[in-house]
């Protein structure tokens, strides 16, 4: 690997120069590997100014020269272009194009053109091309850019908008060609603002497309890009944010949605496709045929997620209908993870779906029948996530999910009622501040569950009694986070958690707690917080815990919306907790 | 054991899983097999060998990195981390960690090149090279014609 014999004789007879040729381009490729990448290029750069020696070297090593960062605008970016080329011998090439920032002015089409010239040649080797510019400029590129890009493993492309800027997302042809090799390592298409269509040759090669968009596009077109691409593995969607407006039904609408009538003939999914992502999406018919064809014609399917979708009218939400389910039943075998946030045009079909292997669940404003159908298809749920999920229409028969170890709802405490969870580690309960539901069905669910290794508890804007809340503490045991926001409490449970003060007392609830957040809870006060947290952490006297150690000290976040004095408790914090 | 003789004619005699650690020694050993003969480190002297040996005992019970270990190794980003006892071991003059790094050259031990290696690229970041010819005492020898070539370059890489 390495040559055993020190360098000719140097110059200059400082330690520097004793380092063999082999030596010192391990250190420089330490150095070009370490910068970021923006900064590689330079780094190398510098140290080729170092001497003649340190030059040739860097100059004779092709590894330094494969990576070409160009700014389009310059007016000699076909001569570094050149340059960086005839240094890069045979190598793959990762070329990135860019619009340096103080360039606003319109593209110089002659200079577009030398590049493409240059570039060009090279399509061939081309191991990564990206491009961030304007779309004049990108369109200029890639009109010159044709070729077989055999070697193409990744294509990222980001408009810059300019002046003349498109106010819609771009559809951008690009031209490679690619022949059909079982050796194909695929290719990862990344796109802001512009969607691409790609040449029937390179279709097959696409194994992931992520496109991200600021502006309104139509799914139409990215559905045929879907389809476009029989190999694809990973579809990602990012919708423009300020453009999806809250989606509300109106009322004259009827409850009961027909399956959209789009879904006539399913269009063919990949049957390759793992991974489907749409962030921000707006519910539409086409949308709802992508998933219903994702759903349909993709058995490899293990991940979903569609988050940050339009919202829906709480109303909406209560459109339980029985009859209304239509279609085949779907069933996705291999979906391990399913993140949705519905809109009613999409409650039939997901009516339609089963998860028999779905671990992660994470539903927001979907119907309650809905919700309880995909978590009672599922036999090995470890997370469940439920936000703005309606009233149910009648009531349902309670679901044992022995493997759930998390639960989160968030705008749906009647889902309460109908789960046993035993081997529940984590529990949050939120609701809008201003709802506030009772939640006397907490005492129920822990007397019901009784997971005994719940660690973290989160009761946010609930409505529950001292006593109910106290009871239930009394059956977690293991409890080590604890956290009370904006509660219908009073300082009675504070008193209730100190340590007691005897060791004969036999009662003490949650002797394991280590950290406690408190806020704005309505009958909880500032000295009865510090009161609680002078008890739990005194050094005098500790009651020791069934395993014969100390018990932990408590460590309090709270927060009161009062004009009262916290000096105590600050010179607690300071004695107990210093920084 | 193995006994390995330095430039400077001193014999160090060591287990023979720390010399391994070295491929030119273990080839080494495999050629002759078992065998009472000193092995012979012509480029290496005692103070560097003791330096190196160190380094071989503190790490005899490391995995050898393999030819894809090697391989990956060029595909994967770079880093400048160092572990913490290797960056101790690593605290030396400028002329000893040069030393190391050609006796690590000479001895193929690989991951002692790279913890030289990577000290002297963490020493050469983010400086210029009229720091960097002053750090190591190196001479500018350029040409006014590549002088002239780097002020292009210059221009090229500032445009961003």
């Amino acid at each position: 690997m390495l040559r055993l014999t020190r360098p000719a004789a140097t110059t200059h007879d400082v330690p520097a120069c004793h380092l063999n040729d082999d030596a010192l381009l391990e250190i420089f490729s330490d150095v070009y590997g370490i910068a970021a990448s923006n900064n590689s290029t330079c780094a190398i750069l510098q140290l080729s100014r170092v001497c003649r020696r340190w030059r040739r070297l860097i100059h004779g090593c092709s590894h330094f020269w494969s990576h070409l960062q160009l700014n389009i605008h310059h007016p000699e970016v076909d001569l570094r272009a050149a340059y960086w080329l005839d240094r890069a011998g045979n190598r793959p090439l990762a070329i990135e194009l860019y619009r340096s920032s103080s360039h606003l002015g319109s593209s110089d089409v002659k200079g577009l053109a030398r590049l493409s010239s240059v570039l060009g040649r090279s399509v061939d080797r081309w191991s990564q091309l990206k491009i961030e510019a304007d779309l004049h400029s990108i369109r200029a590129l890639f009109d010159a850019f044709s070729g077989v890009a055999q070697a193409l493993e990744r294509l990222e492309v980001r408009l810059v908008p300019d002046a003349s800027g498109p106010s819609c997302t771009a559809v951008l042809p690009i031209p490679f060609i690619r022949h059909p090799s079982p050796r194909d390592n695929g290719v990862r298409i990344d796109f802001q603002d512009c969607i691409p269509v790609f040449t029937p040759s390179f279709q097959p090669a696409v194994t992931s497309i992520a496109i991200a968009s600021n502006f309104i596009y139509q799914m139409e077109t990215i559905f045929h890009v879907f389809q476009s691409c029989p190999n694809l593995i990973d579809l990602s969607l990012n919708s423009p944010s300020k453009e999806t407006k809250p989606y509300t039904l109106p009322h004259s609408l009827p409850h009961r949605l027909p399956t959209p009538p789009a879904l006539g003939p399913i269009v063919s999914s990949p049957k390759s496709l793992e991974f489907l992502y749409l962030s921000r999406v707006i519910w539409t018919t086409s949308t709802v045929e992508l998933l219903t064809s994702a759903f349909t014609a993709s058995p490899s399917l293990s991940r979903v997620s569609l988050l940050n979708s339009s919202q829906v009218s709480p109303e909406s939400l209560n459109d339980f209908n029985p009859q209304g389910i239509s279609g085949t039943p779907i069933v996705l075998e291999n979906v391990t993870e399913f993140r949705i946030s519905g809109a009613p045009i999409v409650y039939p079909l997901l009516r339609r779906l089963t998860l028999p292997q779905v671990q992660v669940l994470e539903l927001e404003h979907v119907p309650f029948d809905i919700a309880y159908n995909l978590i009672s298809s599922s036999t090995c749920l470890t997370s469940v996530s439920l936000r703005h999920i309606g009233e149910p229409a009648h009531p349902s028969q309670c679901l044992t999910i022995p493997t759930l170890t998390s639960l989160e709802l968030f705008n749906a405490p009647n889902f309460l009622d109908c789960v046993h969870a035993p081997q529940l580690n984590h529990l949050s309960l939120c609701t809008d501040k201003y709802e506030r539901p009772s939640l006397g069905s907490l005492p129920e669910f822990v007397e019901h569950s009784r997971p005994g290794v719940l660690h973290t508890l989160r009761l946010e804007g609930v409505e529950i009694a001292d006593d109910d809340l106290i009871q239930c503490l009394g059956m977690l045991p293991q409890l080590k986070d604890l956290a009370l926001v904006e509660c219908s409490i009073s300082d009675t449970i504070l008193h209730a958690l100190e340590t007691p003060s005897t060791k004969q007392s036999s009662r003490w609830l949650l002797p394991h707690l280590t950290a406690i957040e408190l806020k704005d809870n309505d009958d909880m006060t500032p000295d009865g917080a510090i009161k609680f947290l002078k008890s739990r952490n005194r050094t005098s006297f500790f009651p020791t815990l069934v395993s014969g150690n100390a018990p932990p000290r408590v460590k309090g976040l709270l927060s009161f919306s009062t004009d009262e004095s916290f000096g105590e408790f600050k010179s607690i914090q300071a004695s107990r907790f210093p920084t | 054991m193995v006994n390995l003789v330095t430039s400077d004619n001193e014999s160090f005699t060591v287990e023979k899983a720390v010399a391994s650690r070295s491929v030119l020694i273990k080839n080494m050993l495999e050629d002759v097999g078992e065998s009472d003969q000193p092995i012979p480190l012509p480029n290496v002297t005692a103070s560097v060998l003791k330096k190196v040996l160190e380094y071989c005992d503190h790490h005899k019970n490391e995995p050898m990195p393999t030819s894809e270990d090697l391989a990956a190794e060029d595909t994967r980003k770079r880093t400048t981390d160092i572990g913490e006892w290797d960056q101790k071991f690593i605290q030396v003059d400028q002329e000893m960690l040069f030393e190391i790094i050609l006796a690590a050259n000479y001895l193929d031990i690989k991951p002692l090149l790279d913890v030289g290696c990577k000290t002297v690229a963490n020493m050469i970041k983010g400086k210029t090279p009229e720091e960097i010819r002053k750090l190591f005492n190196i001479v500018n020898d350029f040409t006014p014609e590549e002088e002239a070539q780097i002020k292009k370059e210059n221009e090229w890489a500032e445009d961003r």
